[in-house]
């Protein structure tokens, strides 16, 4: 119970590794606030937290819309007096439209870079003169292995992701004198819907096991495990790491010679 | 309830008497393993079995020189015997040329060998010998603790800066080879720490506030902070993570500015 009293934001909480964060930081004892954009997927997730006996709150929000986050980011801090954990976790691909760079559109580019980065600029932009404010506050950022190697067909996505690492970067030196700690994650392939989707799709077009073998683990990454390492960068167990970004992909970003 | 805890496992832990390795040890205990220490100071090695002992879990120490092959094979040979299976090794032993640290330009190959048999040939030592039984049991958890100077130098370390980067070499190459009998290998790279070789250093050699400050946290780390990453990924909660470096370091290991 590490994240007792803890209060922490969940953007794109509704479903697949953003919904295994928010069950795990519960687990852990935080109360959760749930952002995405889906209303029908959120209130499954607040259910479900709301069983753990830990209090639970859904806002339907874009976060591409600064000033909508703004707004809902001061409802919950007036609700519940502080927010000790953000979790940037909301990100999207270009699901059927997700193509090689020769052939994708400018549409699919903003659409990746609007959700996936200024998302996460327009959340964290929200909340942190809050926990500057409070000298204390955990942020953790969603990244991804493709961040990391890159993945063809993927050129927009990785695009993101690496820039996700930047921000973490940058932002961790300038708060650190806060005790405001930023890290990313950087997952490699995880059994979630939008993984599914994308593999049913791209199963139509070349063999889509090599994408499995690539983690050198004959699988594909549990939800559950991406959220452990969040919850280990959202708790008082990661005081002294700042800045980083973690992997947990197997060795999909080493190669397997 | 909570599912995520060692217990019933054993782990041997080098160096496990003082410093990080005890508060390795103690953290590995608290989370429900057996603990055996391998170091060679056997007196402290003892008070930290019986405080593993306090805790309901079974420790045993020996006085083991870890830079040699036989006193190794020896010691694992009565953890196997006692303990009967070993899910997890931790390589903690290591240090610097302490109070013979110099230039490169004026070092001495005595002191390179040192550090070498110190930091590399240990866990290899420690490693080839448990690697087998793991093999056997299709199950294992290997953590090498290299530095954040093995990532980015230090002046007056340059042994120690090779040695800590070897250990990663190892790391990442030892992960692919025994991936597919469900064995991890990670390694953490910790800042400056309470402990240790830094306790030791006299003022006139090192500024330990500088060491602090370079963390860009105002302080250098406590063994236990180190701890908690290191049992992290002893954990079935770090499944999917093989093959990569954790740096504990603040952001020393990410530039001065």
């Amino acid at each position: 119970m590490k994240l007792k009293g803890k209060k922490a934001i969940v953007t794109g909480a509704g479903n697949g590794i953003g919904r295994a964060i928010s069950l795990r930081l519960a687990q852990e004892g935080a109360d959760i606030i749930l952002f995405d954009i889906d209303h029908e997927c959120a209130k499954i997730t607040e259910n479900m937290i709301r069983a753990l006996g830990r209090r639970a709150l859904k806002f339907e929000i874009d976060v591409r819309k600064l000033d909508e986050v703004k707004e809902m980011v001061d409802i919950v801090i007036r609700e519940f007096n502080a927010i000790d954990i953000l979790i940037n976790n909301a990100g999207v691909t270009a699901g059927k439209k997700q193509t090689i760079f020769s052939e994708t559109t400018e549409d699919n580019w903003n659409y990746l870079i609007d959700v996936n980065l200024k998302g996460t600029f327009n959340c964290t932009h929200a909340v942190i003169n809050h926990m500057i404010s409070r000298k204390q506050g955990k942020i953790v950022n969603i990244s991804s292995t493709t961040g990391l190697v890159g993945t063809p067909g993927a050129v927009d996505y990785s695009a993101t992701k690496a820039a996700i690492i930047g921000f973490t970067m940058a932002l961790a030196k300038e708060v650190a004198q806060y005790n405001i700690y930023v890290n990313s994650v950087a997952p490699g392939n995880t059994d979630t819907d939008m993984f599914r989707k994308l593999i049913c799709e791209q199963s139509k077009t070349f063999d889509t096991s090599i994408i499995i073998k690539s983690s050198g683990l004959n699988r594909v990454a549990k939800p559950e495990e991406i959220a452990a390492m969040v919850a280990f960068l959202a708790s008082e167990d990661s005081d002294y790491i700042t800045g980083q970004t973690f992997p947990v992909c197997g060795l999909r970003n080493i190669g397997l010679l | 309830m909570y599912r995520y805890n060692l217990k019933g496992k054993n782990a041997i832990v080098t160096g496990g008497g003082k410093g990080i390795g005890k508060a390795i040890s103690l953290r590995l205990a608290e989370e429900g393993a057996n603990v055996a220490i391998a170091d060679i100071d056997l007196k402290e090695s003892q008070k930290v079995v019986s405080e593993i002992n306090k805790m309901k879990r079974k420790g045993l120490a020996e006085k083991i020189d870890a830079t040699k092959i036989d006193e190794a094979y020896i010691f694992v040979e009565h953890v196997i015997k006692e303990f009967k299976k070993i899910d997890i090794l931790i390589n903690n032993v290591g240090g610097s040329a302490r109070d013979r640290p110099s230039l490169f330009c004026e070092s001495a190959e005595d002191t390179w060998d040192y550090v070498f048999k110190l930091n590399l040939k240990s866990t290899f030592n420690f490693t080839r010998t448990v690697i087998n039984y793991m093999i056997e049991n299709k199950s294992g958890k290997i953590v090498n603790i290299s530095s954040f100077v093995g990532l980015v130098g230090a002046k007056m370390w340059v042994d120690y800066a090779t040695a800590k980067a070897g250990i990663i070499g190892f790391t990442r190459a030892l992960a692919k080879e025994v991936a597919s009998y469900g064995i991890n290998v990670n390694a953490v790279a910790p800042g400056s720490v309470l402990a240790g070789g830094v306790l030791e250093l006299s003022n006139e050699k090192f500024d330990i506030n500088k060491l602090g400050q370079i963390s860009g946290l105002n302080r250098i780390a406590k063994p236990e902070e180190i701890a908690s990453m290191v049992v992290f990924l002893t954990k079935s909660d770090a499944d999917f993570i093989t093959g990569q470096v954790f740096p504990v370091c603040g952001l020393a290991n990410l530039g001065t500015y």
